[in-house]
């Protein structure tokens, strides 16, 4: 089953590739998101054998996290027919098969993160997911789109290469202590005996380096520009799931430091990277004027409140989880939204964005709940993720860290409501958006307001009622991460 | 004895690296080092390699010494910029970088938290300056293609260091992490092309435009 869940993407890449025919390619990648979807359902009633001697598998923490992917997938997979059918781009055969190959790559290598036990295939993992999006970025061959995808590829690459160092680190101190290899199980068993300095040492270079994957300030100085000269489905997929997927290298090393008696040393530094992004994000989202850069410093924020909810450990843990799934559907939708608006104001500006309330009633309004959810007001996940982390800084006697948190959340969401509402619902110009003369419908089509409408759905749902299966799977995730302690 | 000699060769194709402001030269580099990491391996196991890692050397030697260098130099010659402005005339500073990256490669590897013995201590000493070495092209250098060339220079230093562990890699995670070498080397010099196409440059500074 695992094994159909990898290579049915790549096939179906393949296929598309190869094909010919521009008209199946949207279809194609739509089926197999249904199909990974339903795959990844059916992880949740039967746990799917394990590969490779258990390298590659099925945990809570995977499970999570590949249901955030395969859900968020989805949408985008439906909206990415709407999106390519009117753009001038997507008309070009070879450039649309181009973009479902890779958008089909992409996916398997998200779910070869997600379901990877074993910390240098991981490694390799983390590093295909840049490797595949790297030319989606690029998708649109403008300079700036350019310009962002070089930025991606070597400031990704420099840090992910970090990570492979501390992956080597890692394997010296397991060596050392048992003489297997990097598989998770096997380092789990081993990590009371691993020499705990070398394991912190190990730590530093796999955060930095997936932190730097993950957006985490001050390693984060890529994101702002990939995020937002990616196409809008890209964005979705690289800020939703791509992100999520840095994150679980961290996670995954989590547990080791802590049992080899790092565990504060490690907690220290994520809750310093987690306020450094809050903060960052708090001051670049205040009078950004353009709306996919801001979606992106929302995007630092949550990492942000993941690291930290991470770094404060306890029931934090779990609101950093509830916090990464929220920030999946949340950004995925807002990312898809934003596509929405592009098409329509043709510009990115928030300024030059008025009234879309009034011209496109379905985006307009999407936005605004947007906006809502993805500050974490309730009835969204977010909301609920937040209190845990807070309730976590304030259990552990962490006053400070509160204290920042609350102003950081607080200044993000000024910044983010004096962008959205005006845009939302301000006058709408009476001089129409210049270059939209190309004889195209922009009008919102199904395929365009359906996917983000039912990510939000998605969300109103997980923030109002968490059903018994996802509530036990997160709290088996968080007792993975917390090593049994949370 | 040979280990110690192929030792000292990454460690003079890294200095030299400092000093040349000719990309071709660098490429070159790059190449021999690609050499040198294929041989490494099976000097540093210290019995007879098996056919899997004697598969697995053939196999990096004509990725990283062939076909990775010939792909950076047609992307080099077809953009027709051959040098390195940042290095030329800067020899004093250049030494100092050397010098002092070298140093803390050595200091680094003999203060671990954890000791390694000999000569794992002197592969990481090794690995390190080649890793720094990447990361100070990165961010030094004004070409495209030489930061390119410090993302695979990274590269060949984890590759080094992981021969320090007492344990070997399995042979589907080398292959993995080569395959991943080699895809974002190519996708590097497929941009590498159409930066040239579309800003009729390849300087770092060019590709400054977007901001806060």
């Amino acid at each position: 089953m695992i094994a159909a869940l990898l290579l049915v993407p790549l096939v179906a890449a393949a296929l598309v590739w190869r094909l010919g025919r521009p008209g199946w390619n949207c279809p194609i990648v739509l089926a197999v998101a249904v199909l990974h979807a339903a795959f990844t359902g059916s992880f949740w009633v039967d746990d799917p054998a394990p590969l490779l001697d258990g390298w590659i598998g099925l945990d809570a923490v995977g499970r999570w996290f590949l249901t955030a992917t395969s859900v968020l997938n989805l949408a985008t997979a439906a909206y990415t027919i709407g999106y390519l059918g009117r753009d001038r781009r997507g008309d070009e055969p070879r450039s649309r098969a181009r973009f479902c190959a890779l958008q089909l790559t992409f996916l398997a290598t998200l779910t070869l993160a997600a379901l990877c036990r074993h910390f240098e295939l991981l490694w390799i993992a983390i590093e295909a997911t840049t490797l595949a999006s790297a030319p989606l970025i690029y998708f649109h061959r403008s300079r700036h789109a350019l310009e962002a995808t070089w930025k991606y590829l070597v400031l990704c690459s420099v840090g992910i290469g970090l990570a492979l160092l501390g992956t080597v680190f890692l394997g010296i101190a397991a060596s050392a202590a048992q003489g297997g290899g990097l598989g998770l199980d096997a380092l789990t068993e081993a990590a009371p005996d691993m020499d705990g300095s070398l394991v912190r040492l190990a730590f530093v270079f796999l955060v930095v380096g997936y932190g730097t994957k993950a957006g985490l300030a001050p390693m984060h100085t890529w994101l702002p520009d990939a995020h937002s000269e990616a196409p809008s489905p890209v964005s979705a997929l690289l800020s939703g799931a791509s992100l999520n997927c840095a994150v679980l290298g961290i996670v995954r090393v989590l547990p080791l430091v802590d049992a080899s008696g790092g565990g504060p040393f490690a907690r220290g530094i994520l809750v310093a990277l987690g306020l450094a992004s809050l903060l960052t994000a708090a001051v670049f989202t205040v009078g950004q004027r353009d709306y996919k850069r801001l979606l992106a410093y929302s995007s630092v924020e949550h990492m942000g409140i993941v690291a930290l909810g991470l770094g404060i450990g306890g029931v934090a843990t779990q609101g950093a989880l509830l916090h990464a799934l929220g920030h999946s559907l949340v950004k995925g939708m807002l990312f898809l939204v934003s596509g929405n608006l592009l098409s329509t104001f043709h510009t990115k500006k928030v300024d030059e964005v008025r009234g879309a309330l009034r011209r496109r009633p379905a985006s307009g309004s999407l936005w605004l709940v947007g906006l809502f959810l993805a500050t974490g007001a309730p009835p969204s996940p977010l909301f609920v993720s937040e209190l845990a982390v807070l309730k976590g800084a304030i259990d552990s006697g962490q006053a400070a860290v509160a204290v920042a948190f609350l102003a950081g959340i607080s200044i993000v969401f000024v910044g983010m409501a004096s962008a959205f509402l005006p845009m939302a619902l301000g006058e709408p110009s009476s001089r129409g958006p210049a270059g939209l003369d190309d004889g195209r419908d922009r009008r919102d089509t199904p395929w365009l307001v359906v996917p983000p409408a039912a990510l939000a759905v998605a969300l109103v749902v997980l923030g109002a009622w968490l059903p018994g299966p996802v509530a036990r799977c997160l709290e088996m995730a968080a007792r993975i991460v917390t090593g049994g302690n949370g | 004895m040979v280990l110690q000699v192929l030792l000292a060769l990454l460690v003079l194709s890294n200095i030299w690296l400092y000093f040349s402001s000719r990309l071709r030269i660098h490429i070159r580099l790059v190449a021999f080092q690609g050499f040198l990491l294929a041989a490494l391996p099976l000097i540093a196991v210290g019995h007879f390699p098996d056919e899997r890692r004697i598969g697995l050397a053939a196999l990096t030697l004509l990725v990283k010494t062939f076909l990775l260098p010939a792909l950076m130099t047609r992307a080099v010659l077809r953009s027709g910029v051959l040098d390195e402005p940042s290095v030329s005339r800067k020899h004093i500073q250049m030494s100092l970088a050397a010098v002092l990256l070298l140093g803390l490669s050595v200091w680094l590897a003999s203060h671990l938290p954890a000791p390694l013995p000999a000569p794992a201590d002197r592969i990481l000493a090794t690995a390190f300056f080649t890793l720094l070495t990447g990361l100070y092209l990165c961010v030094s250098r004004s070409r495209i293609p030489s930061q390119a060339l410090g993302v695979i220079l990274m590269e060949n230093g984890v590759v080094a260091a992981s021969l320090s562990r007492s344990q070997e890699m399995p042979v589907l995670v080398e292959l993995g992490v080569l395959l991943d070498v080699a895809v974002a080397v190519f996708v590097m010099v497929v941009l590498i092309r159409h930066v040239d196409a579309e800003f009729r440059s390849v300087d770092v500074e060019r590709l400054s435009e977007l901001r806060d």
